[in-house]
């Protein structure tokens, strides 16, 4: 686990044949290695959304498929609208958020890079395909813009949906900001694709606070774009009926109460497993690590993903202008959960913090179960349906917990 | 950092002019960023937006909270809802009006207000002249520019023309700079 990454910190990239030559829309096809860390990008004004398409532009994905749901109803349209522009080979709309998941597995069973998205309640009705994708070891991407799930209905900002993600087998990478959205977007396909991972990924970010807010983004040129997905590199043979893992699915194992059963299954969900872990190395090198600390060796810490780090970022700078001076630890990828690099960032801190967007605390959760002396944890503050996480809140807490008197922000009038 | 919350009905462009706004402010090198009020918002019903400016990087993503600007389009919504939630006592106020404040049944509430912050523009009159539509989210912009300062006239012109290119944007345009020059001859 955690394997070191140094040295030039380069990733495998696909050797692609077509590494140099146009595509049909003049687009060069570029070395994923010189496309993320020898590109010139220019400042551009856009929503998330909108940065959603311009990845995706320089993305070469053969297939999206979409369904409506608030807040990414306008990515997937704008992904129309490049398929309309002759970016992408299909592009259709399926009849739910099942069939959509469902139709982008037989898109990556034909060998193409498939992308989608989704929100909220759809999230949850598309469920059932997302350990089926890991199983069937299809390195399908959903970007999925977090909003509320539960009733009371909720379309607004809310980060629960992820903690169902958690043990689909996917990597689930959290998004902080529009740059980030971007940003994992496209790295998301080169990690899912290698051939030692070849996984599902879902790209999250905050619905509206990241989709509906237009803000500043460094994009690369479009007249490049990735290498294509090279279907022959994936580890399992492509719709082979005898083998693995179409023959799992024509005979399942399901019917079976024998040893070869058991057996299989838990070899292949540990090979699910460990195809995750083994996408560690190449995350770290193209995220520049799991995690951003910034520091570290304070003993009050911020740790958490998302917008909820966007807020923690002010929280601190107004703490520090009462003299209380705290730490940050930003978390980029929730599966594969960096466990040594929070334990190691965490080895000095008296006082942990997890804001979170959502009720249950899940986060908070996850940071508890892998580190020692776990008291020092406190999964506080937490807003749920689309409250906002004012930084005042977080300061608030911060002095709770450190028995320093202040006016509550309630009875300020 | 500057903070502008936009008070208007949905239909009139509120989330357009705080897009615009934001535009404006990054065409001149600055960190901008613009939010929606989130949710399904319809014809006619109390719809808001924020605009943040600043000179340095901005970390919050969240809605404002406390406006130091706040541009109202519809003034039949001082009934409706707490306009002035949050805006702090140096704080400008920009209202689509052709009445005077008094008259609006806010005079209390503005008294607070520095002179010269409380600024009440026609916007309505003048894009039915120019624009021949009752959408004010323009013409408050270029009212904005003269009464603040905190944008160009002609980043706002920029802005319009890249969110409305062609004969809509120029008539916005042609309004916005109306409402810029009457409002500047004015304070």
């Amino acid at each position: 686990m955690n394997k070191t990454v140094d040295g030039n910190r380069r990733i495998i990239a696909s050797q692609h044949v077509k590494i140099g030559q146009k595509n049909r829309k003049d687009q060069t096809y570029t070395d994923p290695n010189k496309f993320f860390f020898e590109t010139e990008g220019k400042a551009q004004f856009l929503t998330g959304s909108e940065v959603i398409k311009e990845a995706i532009r320089l993305a070469s994905v053969g297939t999206s498929v979409a369904y409506p749901i608030t807040p990414q109803s306008e990515a997937a349209a704008l992904i129309g609208e490049l398929f309309a522009e002759g970016y992408l080979d299909e592009y259709f709309r399926g009849e739910s958020e099942f069939a959509v998941m469902g139709q982008c597995a037989g898109a990556a069973f034909g060998g193409h890079r498939v992308f989608t998205t989704t929100a909220g309640p759809g999230t949850l009705r598309a469920i059932e395909n997302f350990p089926m994708w890991a199983g069937a070891r299809l390195p399908i991407q959903v970007c999925v813009t977090c909003r509320g799930i539960n009733s009371p209905l909720s379309i607004q900002p809310d980060t629960l949906e992820m903690h169902y993600l958690l043990e689909t087998g996917m990597m689930v990478w959290h998004a902080e900001t529009a740059q980030d959205l971007f940003d994992y977007i496209l790295k998301g396909f080169i990690v899912a694709e290698q051939p030692d991972v070849h996984l599902p990924i879902a790209v999250c970010c905050d619905g509206f606070f990241v989709t509906h807010t237009k803000d500043t983004v460094v994009l690369p040129p479009t007249d490049i774009c990735l290498p294509p997905y090279d279907p022959y590199k994936s580890p399992v043979p492509a719709m082979d009926m005898e083998c693995p893992p179409v023959r799992m699915m024509r005979d399942p194992f399901v019917m079976k109460s024998n040893y070869i059963s058991y057996a299989t299954h838990a070899s292949w969900q540990q090979e699910v497993r460990g195809a995750m872990e083994r996408s560690r190395k190449h995350a770290i090198a193209l995220l520049d690590g799991l995690v951003d600390i910034e520091n570290g060796d304070q003993e009050v810490l911020f740790v958490t993903s998302g917008t909820a780090v966007s807020q923690s970022r002010e929280a601190i700078r107004l703490l520090e202008k009462d003299g209380i001076k705290v730490g940050l630890v930003k978390i980029k990828t929730v599966r594969p959960f960096p466990t040594e690099e929070i334990r190691e960032a965490t080895k000095h801190a008296k006082h942990i913090f997890v804001p979170e967007f959502n009720m249950a605390g899940w986060m908070g959760r996850e940071i508890k179960a892998i580190l020692p002396d776990n008291e020092r944890v406190v999964t506080a503050p937490h807003v749920a349906g689309g409250m906002t996480m004012p930084s005042e809140v977080i300061v608030e807490q911060v002095k709770t917990t450190l028995g320093i008197a202040f006016e509550p922000l309630a009875q300020r009038g | 950092m500057l903070q502008v919350r936009i008070h208007g009905r949905g239909g009139q462009g509120v989330v357009s002019a705080a897009e615009m706004l934001s535009v404006s402010a990054f065409l001149e090198g600055k960190h901008a960023q613009a939010v929606p009020s989130f949710g399904s918002e319809r014809m006619g019903a109390p719809v808001v937006a924020f605009c943040r400016i600043d000179d340095k990087e901005i970390r919050l993503r969240e809605p404002v909270l406390e406006p130091n600007a706040l541009i109202v389009q519809d003034p039949t919504l001082f009934q409706a809802i707490d306009v002035f939630n949050g805006l702090p006592d140096d704080g400008y106020l920009l209202i689509n009006t052709g009445r005077d404040i008094a008259e609006l049944g806010i005079e209390k509430a503005v008294a607070r207000l520095p002179e010269g912050h409380v600024c009440a523009v026609p916007a309505t009159e003048i894009a039915m002249k120019y624009v021949k539509r009752p959408l004010p989210n323009a013409v408050l912009l270029g009212a904005l520019s003269a009464i603040t300062g905190v944008i160009k006239i002609e980043s706002v012109e920029e802005a319009i023309k890249s969110k409305f290119p062609g004969k809509i944007g120029e008539a916005n345009i042609a309004a916005a700079r109306a409402a810029y020059e009457s409002t500047s001859t004015k304070s």
